[in-house]
């Protein structure tokens, strides 16, 4: 079910610390944090900016658009985006709390990272 | 009469409307405002006459007929707008003369009603329930003022929170949170299923709409107020002020984004998607389902706000809510508790359960159960030594993973403060600077603090499956366990109590069997509100070098062992390990119960 037409996940999720996640059939999901997929044992993990998640994934792929689709065990489909600053002004900033601006990518990407400082 | 006089007794609904000096015709709640504008107007109205009299013996040039009228005129619209707005009304120079009498006059009323407020004699029963309020509150006043000396910035603020225990069966928990805000106090709580219904339906209707707006429900919050769904804004007087959570956002009409058509820049970026017209049906804000706050603004005498918050409870349709519950209340939450956590639903198998375990165990299960003060604060009900239960067939895990950017950060407040959920750091003014979605108060999950279960049978699962490089892992106790305020997924649901998912999750013991027999990473388990640091039970760290900064770290702090062990032995090294030889490593070792 490996279909790896261009990078592996490891590789494609390593070049940026934060990720737009879109799922049609799960709204729990916006922002991944930091993640990193196991091909051994399949697991794929981020931190959400409020919880670390954790999908057991049945098949992943990272397709000519550079964007990782993965589905999980229980069949929800999701795919990561790289956030940049203007994804995150068309999309994601309306759908936070605090709706804040950022001038930079640098400065947004801080902001996400900052947020596993001050859940305690 | 003032709201002040509605608690001395526990009256039904229609007697507290009528004790509130609501026209019984109308079947409105007054606010306070036009109350006292109309007590003054009718006690004083003779005063007026003769004070207007005088005034109009005094100007020579009067239509005495019309300046009449006009007064006419002008109580009518100060029994409506409340003396306060008339005052802003454009009056001839006569009337304005008359006004000034009329507002002398009621600034003596209202000194008089002041006083006869403050004299009003409170029952023994009264006087004791705000008493046991006042001193809770004086305490979290202390905490704050103490806090203010400490903290440099703002974000770096915890409003201080203490539970109360309180009412029978209109209040979630049996517990009203009291938080000391900057500057305001708030008194936060859930209403049951039952009482929101009846709030709805037989409450809010009867309530001036000149008192009730639509808005936010908001946290006041640190850095910025947070706005979290739909509410009912309900003024009840200057200072006061309920926010009724709808538990919900409204519908609305919005472009929906169609994440399978990206719309790229010229560079072949991807920086939005195509949209389309949805009506959507209005989110669920699962967490906030019968959440209130009072707030109290503008006063700092705690006899006073305790008096405040005693009155809102009582335009809230719950007058006895500082009541402390009485056994029975007591005994009837318990077995609610149990039930819910054991999906014992059906009235047959409960009995049956409740007649096993006293087979079982020679003394009847709601005699077993105790409420107990699971987190400062926070009291619930607890299944003394149901975790040995739960691990008769081989030990259990908890973990809770930390990711952190800096261990100075996070670490001495996880060990000082425990882990708190996202709705219990947000009542507290604690949050992510914004940066977060409000997804979990969707689904439900942020009335909890999420673990994830690991049996001590695991082979092969690396702790490095989990990973990013600079988090670790917290061990919790499975003494936690004992409470019955806890639910679990087999995989990760996010927590949701969303109805299609939560009343088919697993009970406890589905739970513990399905993850023994057939381990989820993903597993979850959501122990509500927050977990004590006399729970964490050590720290599985990554390195010897991110040990030995943690170490550094807590001896900054001042930290030279938690719970009784030393810093070496609570934190563990387990660099690529597997769980199982994490955790036998770990259960070799005595790990010290509180």
């Amino acid at each position: 079910m490996k279909e790896i037409k261009q990078q592996q996940p490891e590789e494609f999720l390593s070049m940026k610390k934060v990720f737009m996640v879109g799922s049609l059939s799960d709204e729990t999901v916006l922002i991944a944090v930091n993640p990193i997929f196991d091909e051994h044992t399949l697991i794929l993990t981020w931190w959400d900016t409020i919880k670390d998640r954790i999908k057991q994934v049945k098949s992943f792929e990272v397709n000519e658009d550079s964007i990782l689709h993965v589905t999980d065990i229980q069949d929800d489909s999701y795919t990561f985006v790289p956030l940049s600053l203007q994804l995150y002004n068309n999309v994601v900033r309306d759908q936070l709390l605090g709706k804040r601006e950022f001038v930079t990518d640098e400065e947004m990407v801080q902001a996400f990272e900052d947020t596993m400082d001050t859940r305690y | 009469m003032d709201f002040a006089s509605t608690n001395e007794s526990s009256q039904s609904q229609q007697e507290v409307k009528t004790s509130l000096g609501v026209d019984s015709g109308k079947e409105k709640f007054i606010p306070s405002q036009f109350q006292r504008a109309k007590v003054n107007l009718t006690s004083f109205s003779s005063g007026i006459r003769k004070a207007f009299k005088e005034i109009t013996t005094d100007a020579p040039l009067v239509d005495l007929d019309a300046e009449i009228k006009e007064l006419d005129y002008l109580s009518e619209r100060l029994a409506k707008l409340t003396v306060d707005t008339a005052q802003q009304l454009d009056l001839s120079p006569t009337t304005k003369f008359a006004s000034d009498a009329l507002e002398q006059v009621s600034v003596t009323a209202n000194r008089k009603e002041d006083q006869v407020e403050s004299e009003v004699v409170l029952s023994p029963e009264v006087l004791d329930r705000r008493q046991r309020v006042v001193m809770v509150l004086q305490d979290l006043q202390k905490q704050a003022q103490i806090q203010e000396q400490e903290i440099e910035y703002d974000f770096e603020r915890v409003y201080p929170v203490s539970g109360i225990l309180c009412d029978t069966d209109k209040i979630d928990e049996h517990q009203i949170d009291l938080i000391q805000q900057k500057d305001s106090t708030a008194a936060s709580f859930k209403m049951t299923s039952a009482m929101g219904e009846t709030f709805k339906k037989e409450i809010l209707p009867h309530i001036s709409e000149e008192m009730v707006s639509d808005g936010n429900y908001k946290f006041p919050g640190n850095i910025m107020p947070l706005p979290m769904g739909d509410a009912w804004i309900i003024k009840v007087d200057d200072v006061t002020t309920i926010q009724v959570s709808k538990g919900a956002e409204r519908v609305f009409t919005f472009k929906e984004r169609d994440y399978t058509k990206p719309i790229r820049d010229e560079f072949g970026h991807i920086v939005d998607y195509e949209r389309s017209n949805v009506t959507h049906p209005g989110i669920p804000v699962r967490a906030l389902e019968g959440a209130v706050q009072i707030q109290v603004e503008g006063i700092t005498d705690a006899q006073l706000i305790v008096g405040k918050i005693d009155n809102a409870f009582s335009f809230l349709g719950i007058p006895d809510a500082l009541v402390t519950p009485d056994q029975q209340a007591e005994n009837k939450y318990k077995e609610a508790r149990y039930r819910w956590q054991h999906r014992l639903e059906d009235d047959q198998k409960w009995e049956e359960h409740k007649e096993e375990y006293k087979d079982e165990n020679g003394e009847g299960l709601i005699d077993h159960l105790q409420r107990q003060e699971v987190y400062p604060g926070y009291y619930t009900i607890v299944d003394p030594g149901a975790h040995e239960r739960y691990q008769h067939d081989g030990k259990l895990f908890l973990l809770h993973k930390v990711g952190h950017t800096d261990p100075k950060k996070v670490l001495p407040s996880i060990l000082q403060r425990g882990l708190l959920s996202t709705h219990e750091r947000t009542k507290r003014g604690i949050n992510s600077g914004g940066m977060s979605p409000d997804k979990d108060f969707r689904s439900g999950g942020a009335d909890s603090v999420f673990m994830r279960l690991a049996p001590a049978i695991l082979s092969n699962v690396s702790l490095n499956s989990y990973p990013s490089n600079n988090d670790f892992h917290l061990l919790i106790n499975p003494e936690v366990l004992d409470r019955t305020d806890w639910y679990a997924y087999n995989v990760d649901k996010y927590g949701t109590i969303e109805p299609s998912e939560f009343d088919a999750r697993p009970t406890v013991e589905e739970f513990i069997s399905e993850q023994r027999k057939s381990y989820c990473m993903g597993n979850e388990i959501m122990m509500r509100r927050g977990i004590p640091p006399e729970m964490i039970s050590g720290i599985l760290a990554r390195s010897d070098e991110q040990k030995t900064t943690m170490i550094e770290v807590l001896r900054v702090d001042g930290m030279q062992e938690i719970n009784g062990v030393s810093l070496d032995d609570f934190i563990t090294v387990s660099p690529n390990s597997s769980l199982k030889e994490v955790i036998s490593r770990e259960s070799s070792k005595e790990v010290t119960s509180v």
